[in-house]
């Protein structure tokens, strides 16, 4: 049960509206209600808004890493200044966007394909399904360790894919495909693409099972072809979901960083490098192995890189809510 | 809560939440004690050494053993020491960060960056423990304590462990196969050049005269850096204290590595290969040659147990004659924490592994070149080590600033020329050099680095260059 204090018990009771003295009752009865998602909001504080803050503030510092945050140089803007005249950041910015793009361009149309294919009751659906997704399932650092071994230059006819082409009388010499400046980021792209097509397969075939069966009846009913049922009843109805994918597989591109640490290690000469792995450079020791041996973290700058990082996703995220919301209203 | 005045019956909120407070405080009191407290229940102390190195962890762990059973790990009240070892590779740095800032630190630790670590206060300085132990100080490669290498603020801090050579390991068989005489390996850059290409015409695509793996680009450190330091250019100038990688010998021993690339010699795609995969190659045969720190005997022999006959060799002099000498480095700096609970027991470790009976098993174990001068005997039955010992080749240069990530840095520039084909070789190398001279610059001006620290004036008379035998 729910209790008040009594009006006279409060000290201003003529002039404090009702509501507040009811205050104490609702904390009390909603109490459960906070304790259950307190810890959720802790975390969220903790591991979410705190480091965002903190990115923000070490920004602004000429900061190695190592000593107190406290002691370091407070610099303002200079880092920001820098990023923005860095032709290597603008360079890997070059590189996510279009790495981004492709996957976008490539990837979900393939995976709708397929999806279609897998939802129009095609026998063995299961089978091709399970050799779609399962690529997902492998760690993206065996994926792109395998695909390494795959491309090689190395012996004779090199690595399988070089032996394949040199087999059909493509080539008469392996190619390095991952070594050289004009094809390693295609190449990594393409291995990308591969990998992650199962799981947008996976979110489509999920949205598409959501579309009414009867609707693509009476459709049929009324004559209408496979390609209008589609557009006109498949596009519109998983179109929500579609969006949410189109979201995370913009998100998720943008922060890429695996395939190409692995692969490429962003070289060379800084062809395949992208937004998070130059961060990555700039905030460990000896550029974690993509830098030279003679130097040391520069976490103030590689936190503005992080800062910038976030704005391009950011932009690209809001662009792309913006195109959401006029079709929506189209 | 009793509203009559009588003595609660039944343990209220408020006495709970006391009680819990009260055996959570004594609970995080009695576990943050220091290991020496519990220890010395059992009259042992346990001295914890932190590194990142695993080549020689077997080697260590066997004089650990040995030093545990001897009187030298007695300390003067009679308890006995032990070291226990925690290694970690890639993730060192934050290991290591994590063990300062959490209170945990190791009593002794591989210091990573010695200036940014001696600001924060990690390090225990040296100076006391050196003074008291003279003969320590004094069997180190000179060239171990100056200024901004092991010197910062006026106070030692570390020993270094280790004085790596820089080497040309080259394949016996591959040579025989090749009709070179296997028991002389190239003594000048054209002979290096022309070895190569024989190597790789011979084998018939079986393997190259050359490997090398820059996917990382330092390595055209040793690659190209290092070589031309034998022409007598160090893309360092410690007589102006300015870079100046645009030196001819860079130039010269840049081109060689173009020209080889230009024969064939050098093995395709070098661009999608570690270090690691270079050495492997090397290691199954696959290349005539590879250019390597004197760790790398140890990897030959150990990680990839090459059934090879290969060799270690000096680096090739360049055609006119040596005029300079080939850096040797010197580090991998073991220091006592600052926060040390053990700081005696882990001196008295520290004493022990530094002894040159210690070091010298080390370098006959094939570990690597040691710091110690007496423990690089050149006596090891261990394949490829006797030739890794200093020789007057080898020199000991002073220290060189230490910049801030640079992009790009000069290695990814030098490999930038090599794959441009020496056609922008000098605009490349004087653009780098501008960039690195700015950045130093930079450094002076923010305070972050004294000018006269790196300017020598004898430089680069031998003297100067701290000769190493």
């Amino acid at each position: 049960m729910v209790q008040t204090a009594p009006v006279s018990a409060q000290p201003f009771a003529t002039t404090a509206p009702a509501s507040p003295a009811r205050r104490p009752g609702n904390f009390r009865r909603f109490l459960p209600a906070y304790l259950m998602c307190a810890p959720t909001i802790i975390l969220f504080l903790v591991f979410m808004v705190f480091p965002i803050f903190f990115v923000i503030y070490t920004s602004m510092l000429n900061w190695d890493g190592i000593g107190s945050v406290l002691s370091a140089e407070f610099t303002g803007l200079d880092n920001y200044q820098r990023l923005l005249t860095d032709e290597i950041w603008w360079r890997a910015v070059r590189n996510t966007v279009l790495y981004a793009t492709l996957k976008v361009l490539i990837e979900l149309p393939l995976a709708l394909l397929i999806a279609l294919v897998l939802n129009s009751g095609l026998r063995g659906v299961v089978v091709f399904r399970t050799i779609a997704f399962l690529p997902v399932i492998t760690s993206i650092a065996v994926v792109s360790l395998a695909f390494t071994f795959f491309f090689s230059p190395i012996g004779p006819t090199g690595g399988a894919f070089n032996t394949v082409l040199i087999d059909l009388g493509w080539l008469d010499r392996p190619i390095a495909w991952l070594g050289e400046r004009d094809t390693a980021f295609w190449t990594v792209t393409g291995v990308a693409i591969w990998h992650d097509l199962g799981i947008n397969m996976v979110f489509f075939l999920a949205a598409l099972q959501t579309v009414p069966r009867d609707l693509y009846d009476a459709a049929m009913v009324d004559g209408a072809g496979a390609w209008q049922r589609f557009r006109n009843i498949t596009i519109p109805t998983i179109r929500p979901l579609t969006a949410v994918i189109l979201t995370l597989s913009l998100s998720g591109s943008l922060k890429v960083f695996d395939y190409f640490a692995v692969m490429t290690g962003g070289g060379p000469n800084f062809s395949t490098t992208t937004m998070v792995l130059y961060m990555f450079r700039y905030t460990s020791f000896g550029g974690g192995g993509l830098g030279g041996s003679q130097t040391t973290p520069a976490v103030g700058y590689g936190s503005s890189i992080a800062i910038g990082l976030g704005l391009v996703i950011f932009a690209f995220i809001l662009v792309q809510q913006w195109i959401n919301r006029l079709q929506d209203r189209g | 809560m009793p509203t009559d005045g009588s003595t609660p019956s039944r343990v209220s909120r408020r006495s709970v939440l006391k009680g819990s407070a009260a055996v959570a405080g004594a609970a995080a009191i009695a576990s943050h004690g220091p290991r020496v407290h519990r220890a010395a229940a059992q009259d042992t102390v346990t001295v914890r050494w932190m590194s990142n190195q695993r080549h020689d962890r077997a080697a260590k762990e066997e004089l650990f053993a040995q030093f545990a059973e001897s009187d030298a790990a007695v300390l003067p009240d009679g308890r006995r020491i032990t070291v226990e070892m925690n290694i970690f590779a890639d993730e060192y740095a934050d290991q290591l960060k994590l063990a300062f800032e959490s209170g945990n630190a190791p009593d002794i630790y591989n210091m990573n960056a010695p200036r940014q670590e001696v600001a924060a206060g990690w390090p225990e300085p040296a100076d006391a423990w050196l003074a008291a132990n003279p003969d320590v100080e004094a069997s180190f490669l000179p060239g171990a304590f100056v200024a901004n290498r092991g010197i910062y603020g006026g106070q030692k801090y570390g020993l270094p462990m280790y004085a790596q050579t820089m080497r040309l390991y080259y394949n016996r068989r591959l040579f025989t196969e090749a009709g070179l005489d296997p028991a002389r390996p190239p003594a000048t850059h054209s002979e290096m050049r022309a070895f190569a290409k024989q190597i790789t015409e011979s084998s018939g695509g079986a393997a190259y005269g050359l490997i090398l793996g820059d996917k990382f680009p330092w390595v055209w450190w040793m690659n190209a850096a290092v070589p031309a330091m034998g022409t007598g250019s160090y893309y360092f100038d410690w007589s102006t204290g300015r870079y100046n990688y645009n030196a001819p010998g860079i130039k010269q021993a840049l081109q060689l590595m173009i020209d080889m690339q230009t024969d064939g010699s050098i093995t395709p795609g070098i661009h999608t290969l570690t270090d690691d995969d270079a050495r492997q190659q090397f290691s199954f045969g696959a290349a005539g040659m590879i250019i390597g720190g004197s760790w790398n005997a140890g990897v030959f022999n150990d990680q990839f147990q090459s059934t090879e006959d290969w060799e270690t060799a000096e680096l090739p002099a360049p055609d006119g004659g040596l005029v300079g000498k080939f850096q040797q480095g010197i580090g991998d700096r073991y220091t006592v924490s600052a926060a040390s609970q053990n700081k005696e027991a882990a001196w008295q470790v520290m004493k022990f592994f530094y002894s040159v009976p210690t070091m010298t098993a080390m370098y006959e174990k094939g570990m690597g070149v040691m710091a110690v001068a007496a423990a690089n005997t050149g006596v090891s039955s261990v394949k490829g080590v006797p030739l890794l010992a200093p020789t007057p080749n080898d020199v000991i240069v002073p220290p060189e600033p230490e910049l801030p990530t640079m992009t790009p840095d000069y290695q990814t520039i030098f490999q930038q020329a090599f794959d441009e084909g020496g056609a922008t070789l000098d605009a490349l190398l004087t653009d780098v050099t501008n960039r690195y001279n700015a950045a130093l610059d930079e450094a002076i001006a923010a305070g972050t680095l004294v000018a006269s620290d790196y300017v020598v004036a004898d430089w680069p008379s031998q003297s100067a260059a701290t000769p190493t035998a």
